[in-house]
């Protein structure tokens, strides 16, 4: 062969090559989206302003979603606050110490469906009663934040006469108090094997406003569906910034300036609504997403999708720094490999790749996931992860 | 590679594709998590592939591609490791060296046809 024809050769071969890298590549890229990344955020059409949500209401929708809530927990530093709803509807709040003995005890008696009598008990001592102020819709997240305050009250509650403080009831003319801002975590169950947890950390990320680095205070809630985590969001205080990821059904994220529409923040966002806000995008996307399942014919992605859930996180939601492949055919590989290394004992770890002989288990995993990315999404469907 | 080319030729470029990677990672984290951050490296690549393929003639063109190459793994290697290896590594780094892979051929490609249509 001459030089110039191999040079022709060697150029068809590789341009050949390029051109059949790149349909691939093309379709991961427009099949993938990052978790929580400036594109996905979600577009609010200008609408007439909201009525002011006043203290105490956060409007039809909220109740509605909390009213589902069956239990929440609150941690706070010193005890623990349980809420339940029972099957009237009525709440009561158990706190306990950190030694698990019960400290005080709150319920919310329904009188009808304007009026509520609210009773703090603390065992072998104090009863106060007191009535539900107008305008506030009990919850059980302000049941136990209304215990705690009780119970950080007591020592002047025996004698003082009562007043609303906005949401709380206290001793007339004690300094203000937020409970909320001392709660550590808060749990909520719903019915249909729901639940979510918040907690409040300081954590580092990519401000959504400045694109740098910025440290403050965040609130997590991961949401999660028969103890398997299905989504999560995040609130910055500082950016005023909501951000939420729920692989396969929504996310994105919404600050001050998009919400101006709207009104901007016309409430303070706090750990009880992260989780109802969870409850809302899943219960909301996933209704928008079966009508839309029976409105066409189910793509091969969504079919996928519904074949991967529930999903588990080993340590981060999806493909460990390939999350551009989070919405792809490659996702149930990740998931399915981090179940996988869950299942084990002792727990798999990046180090299972190269000691492979620390463990036959984790091995598997391992050569089951690269089987998968390599076939993926049939070696998914036809085999089992071990 | 061939022997027209010179040792600090290819360790340039292999300095320059691990630099790129290094420098992309410092500047807006691990590229493999986001579509922006793909498309963003991978230009990258293949802009300089391209310089690096049109700034000079010869047949060591590929070497240096290669380089460009090695380069690009070895930082994302050093920046994946740096940040703290998923419970997927080895995948990450072989889609690292795909996508990089295809950016620096196409770039080379692209250059070496500008040279040549130019010349």
């Amino acid at each position: 062969m001459s030089v110039p024809r191999k040079k022709k050769c060697a150029v068809v071969v590789v341009f050949t090559l390029v051109v059949g890298s790149a349909g691939p590549t093309w379709r991961l890229l427009a099949q993938s989206r990052w978790t929580i990344s400036p594109e996905p955020v979600q577009t609010l059409k200008a609408r007439p302003a909201p009525p002011a949500v006043t203290s105490g209401d956060r409007g039809a929708t909220y109740h509605a979603l909390e009213n589902q809530a069956i239990r929440v927990v609150t941690e706070f530093a010193d005890v623990t606050a349980v809420a339940q709803r029972g099957p009237d509807g009525e709440l009561s709040t158990e706190l306990k110490d950190l030694a698990g003995n019960e400290v005080a005890t709150f319920r919310v008696h329904r009188v009808d469906a304007d009026n509520d009598s609210l009773e703090f008990v603390v065992p072998g001592g104090l009863t106060r009663h007191a009535t539900r102020r107008k305008g506030l819709r009990p919850t059980l997240d302000w049941s136990n934040e209304q215990a705690y305050s009780f119970w950080k009250d007591q020592a002047s509650l025996e004698s003082a006469t009562l007043e609303w403080q906005d949401m709380l009831i206290r001793p007339a003319g004690a300094r203000r108090r937020n409970p909320g801002s001392d709660a550590l975590q808060t749990d909520t169950e719903w019915t249909g094997g729901f639940s979510a947890t918040v907690i409040r950390k300081v954590g580092t990320h990519t401000s959504y406003i400045t694109k740098q680095a910025t440290t403050g205070v965040v609130f997590i809630s991961a949401f999660k569906r028969d103890g398997v985590e299905i989504g999560f969001s995040q609130w910055w205080p500082q950016e005023q910034t909501f951000a939420w990821s729920f692989p396969g059904l929504t996310d994105g994220y919404v600050d001050a300036s998009r919400l101006q529409p709207n009104g901007g923040w016309t409430f303070a966002p706090d750990m009880a609504w992260l989780n109802t806000q969870n409850l809302a995008f899943q219960q909301f996307h996933a209704q928008a997403s079966f009508r839309g399942a029976l409105s066409r014919p189910q793509g091969w992605l969504e079919r996928i999708e519904s074949f991967i859930a529930p999903t588990l996180i080993a340590n981060e939601p999806g493909c460990d720094y390939l999350h551009w492949l989070d919405q792809s055919i490659f996702r149930p590989c990740c998931d399915s490999h981090d179940r996988c290394y869950e299942k084990q004992e002792p727990a798999c770890g990046w180090s299972s790749w190269w000691m492979w002989w620390s463990s036959w288990q984790c091995t598997m995993c391992n050569m089951w996931v690269a089987y998968c990315f390599t076939t993926a999404p049939g070696s998914h469907v036809l085999h089992r992860f071990p | 590679m061939s022997s027209d080319a010179p040792f600090v030729n290819r360790f340039s470029a292999f300095a320059s594709g691990f630099l790129a990677v290094v420098l992309l990672q410092a500047g807006w984290g691990w590229w493999l998590n986001s579509g922006r951050g793909v498309l963003r490296t991978s230009l990258v690549l293949l802009v300089w592939s391209m310089v690096v393929a049109a700034a000079r003639q010869g047949s060591n063109r590929w070497d240096r591609a290669l380089a460009i190459w090695l380069g690009a793994i070895s930082g994302s290697m050093a920046a994946l490791f740096w940040i703290g290896p998923g419970t997927i590594w080895p995948i990450v780094l072989t889609m690292a060296a795909a996508i990089s892979g295809v950016a620096v051929i196409a770039g080379t490609l692209v250059g070496a046809s500008a040279r040549s249509l130019w010349h």
